[in-house]
């Protein structure tokens, strides 16, 4: 079934070179909300952070780890540990003067007090602190950099900031800058989902760095969508519904390709006649055009697990929706329809629309489906009837991890309309050597995922394989042999 | 200036402090205290995790211990007039070197260099000249104590306006 001709394969190869050239993304800044002025990147060289930054990049990296904070910060003034160094030494050293009568002490003692004495606020300590923080954008890409932009608000007179960034799960922090009335983060998320990009709390001390405070502000959450994989090929069924599009069909139609030349009938228009034909037959022949259609596809996601490859670290879900917002997009861009179902934890599905808008409405549906742990269970839900329109191309994306797909992918058949399976590689679990135990299930591990894939095939549902990193048109290149024809009702 | 510079600047200043407060001794203890001295006098670097237990929230602020401890040496000693003035000095900078160099990262104004360098000389020798003082001196000098820390406190208590 998967057996790749060279010519099309060429083909794949060529088109997927020349998406490379053209740029996988061309998309790169979905919304943009107030701008603040960009956080300066640093150098390519990254050098050695100065000794401060250090300190508050170890502590940031602290209290990430201990996750989100969960109670407010204290609200009111604490002493700084220079304050309390200051007081400590001339208490001591007041106290020893009096318990040892070496009266010389009261000028060791005398020192710190002054220190102390010179740096207190006395009134211009502030009486009013908040903070607010402008996210430049909370759409992007995996990747994409996310710049937050935390004005500290205040009255009096205030002295050095100490911010400590609480990272929300998979975001990671690129750069931070301390300025006098503000702090600046570059954050970056690595994988799409809807992320929570953490929380600051900023140690504002006073203009004497006596005493400081805390004030908290929360970055909100952003929407990472993924990048798609590189993908151009369309593949199409064998019955398309009758709305014009750009698939070139067998019926005859107004399109543009030529599929053959027939006797002119009285009525026609006579800028349709094919001259050399006429003279070779003696009769006027005119051209024969092919219909162009538009195609219905619907996306069918596998989260019932997310599988992680033992080897590359790669999550089975992110390379899944990677593919399928790949497909999407050269769908969309051929103004076909395309629909989206995501099976494993709750349902989640969208009608088959067109435009690019589409993309976005599909991705954000699936960004919250990490957070399905908790609706999966034993039971499918049934797929929705509006979600599968007649006739359309159903791509399952799996690893093939879970049998309970096959019931699912069964449904679909049922349903009458043409099906592939894409499959996502999940690696295989690793195995010690010289442990017999483990290489039996292992080799048993391999059987079930080919008898999966076998009992695919022998329905008559084409299995392609999608590996990550590589264009999805390599995948989908041997569907284009032929059209892929649908289940019976 | 690079933090190794400054580390090294501040473990000499804290071994200079710990040598002047000791004064002469035995030349193992002397270098266990210089050991000592030497690892606390730099800030503690950033730790993992919170310090939860004594030891380590003592080792979190060793460079306060280390500067009560000197003053605490110095108490037990009898130093002389020098000895005790070169105490002063020592401290002074110790302290000053950490503002600038500890995690705070604050550069020290002259004037409040100056205001605690000639609130010591003011002090200093005035407590070492001889006056005679008997047993009436020491509540008067917890009086005398009291009354300035008070009118301190008072000074900088934040107004409300």
């Amino acid at each position: 079934m998967s057996v790749t001709r060279p010519a099309s394969e060429q083909r794949a190869r060529r088109l997927a070179a020349q998406t490379v050239e053209q740029g996988r993304r061309p998309v790169r800044v979905l919304a943009t909300a107030t701008s603040p002025a960009p956080v300066p990147a640093p150098p390519a060289s990254a050098p050695t952070p100065d000794p401060g930054t250090a300190r508050i990049l170890v502590r940031s990296a602290r209290a990430s780890a201990d996750g989100l904070p969960s109670t407010p910060p204290s609200p009111y003034w604490r002493p700084t540990e220079r304050a309390l160094r200051l007081l400590t030494v001339s208490t001591v050293a007041v106290v020893a003067a009096l318990v040892t009568g070496h009266a010389w002490l009261l000028a060791v003692a005398a020192a710190p007090a002054v220190l102390f004495a010179v740096s207190a606020p006395g009134g211009g300590r502030p009486t009013r602190l908040d903070a607010t923080a402008a996210v430049d954008s909370r759409r992007c890409f995996e990747g994409e950099r996310v710049t937050a932009r935390i004005e500290v608000g205040h009255d009096g007179r205030i002295g050095p900031l100490d911010p400590t960034v609480t990272l929300g799960p998979g975001v990671a922090l690129e750069a931070l800058t301390v300025r006098p009335t503000g702090v600046d983060v570059a954050l970056r998320a690595d994988s799409w989902g809807r992320w929570s990009l953490g929380t600051v709390d900023i140690d504002v001390h006073d203009a004497g760095s006596l005493t400081r405070r805390t004030v908290r502000v929360d970055l909100g959450t952003a929407d990472v969508f993924p990048v798609p994989a590189a993908a151009r090929l369309t593949p199409i069924p064998v019955r398309l519904p009758e709305r014009l599009g750009e698939h070139t069909t067998r019926h005859d139609g107004t399109g543009v390709e030529v599929i053959g030349v027939r006797p002119h009938v009285h009525g026609e228009r006579q800028r349709r006649i094919h001259w050399p034909s006429t003279t070779r037959r003696g009769s006027i022949q005119i051209n024969q055009f092919a219909a162009e259609r538009a195609s219905d596809a619907v996306v069918l996601l596998d989260t019932l697990d997310d599988v992680h490859d033992p080897a590359t670290g790669l999550s089975s879900l992110d390379e899944s929706l990677r593919a399928a917002a790949g497909l999407t997009r050269a769908y969309l861009r051929r103004h076909d329809r395309v629909g989206l179902v995501a099976v494993g934890g709750r349902l989640r599905w969208l009608g088959a629309g067109t435009g690019d808008r589409q993309f976005y409405r599909m991705v954000e549906s699936v960004l919250e489906v990490r957070q399905d742990r908790a609706h999966r269970g034993p039971a499918l839900p049934r797929l929705p009837l509006p979600a599968l329109p007649r006739h359309a191309l159903v791509y399952a994306f799996t690893p093939l991890a879970d049998q309970r797909i096959l019931d699912v992918l069964g449904l679909v058949r049922d349903h009458g309309n043409p099906l592939v399976v894409v499959e996502i590689p999940v690696g295989e679990p690793p195995v010690d050597p010289g442990d017999e135990v483990g290489a039996l299930a292992l080799r048993l591990w391999r059987a079930e995922r080919e008898a999966m894939r076998a009992a695919l095939r022998g329905s008559g549902v084409p299995v392609t394989r999608y590996t990550p990193g590589e264009v999805l048109d390599l995948a989908l290149a041997p569907l284009l042999r032929r059209r892929i024809g649908g289940g019976s009702r | 200036m690079t933090p190794w510079f400054e580390r090294v600047l501040l473990c000499l200043v804290g071994d200079a402090l710990l040598l002047a407060s000791y004064g002469v001794g035995t030349p193992f203890v002397l270098a266990a205290l210089l050991v000592l001295a030497t690892w606390a006098a730099p800030p503690a670097p950033e730790p993992a995790r919170r310090p939860t237990t004594w030891p380590a929230r003592l080792a979190a602020h060793r460079t306060t211990l280390l500067a009560c401890g000197c003053v605490g040496l110095a108490a037990v000693g009898e130093p002389g007039p020098w000895r005790a003035a070169a105490v002063v000095v020592l401290l002074i900078a110790y302290l000053l070197l950490l503002d600038a160099f500890g995690p705070d990262r604050r550069r020290p104004r002259p004037t409040h260099t100056l205001a605690a360098l000639a609130a010591a000389a003011l002090v200093l020798p005035a407590a070492l000249t001889d006056t005679g003082a008997g047993e009436w001196s020491r509540p008067l000098a917890v009086l005398g104590i009291l009354t300035a820390a008070t009118g301190l406190a008072l000074t900088l208590r934040p107004r409300r306006k």
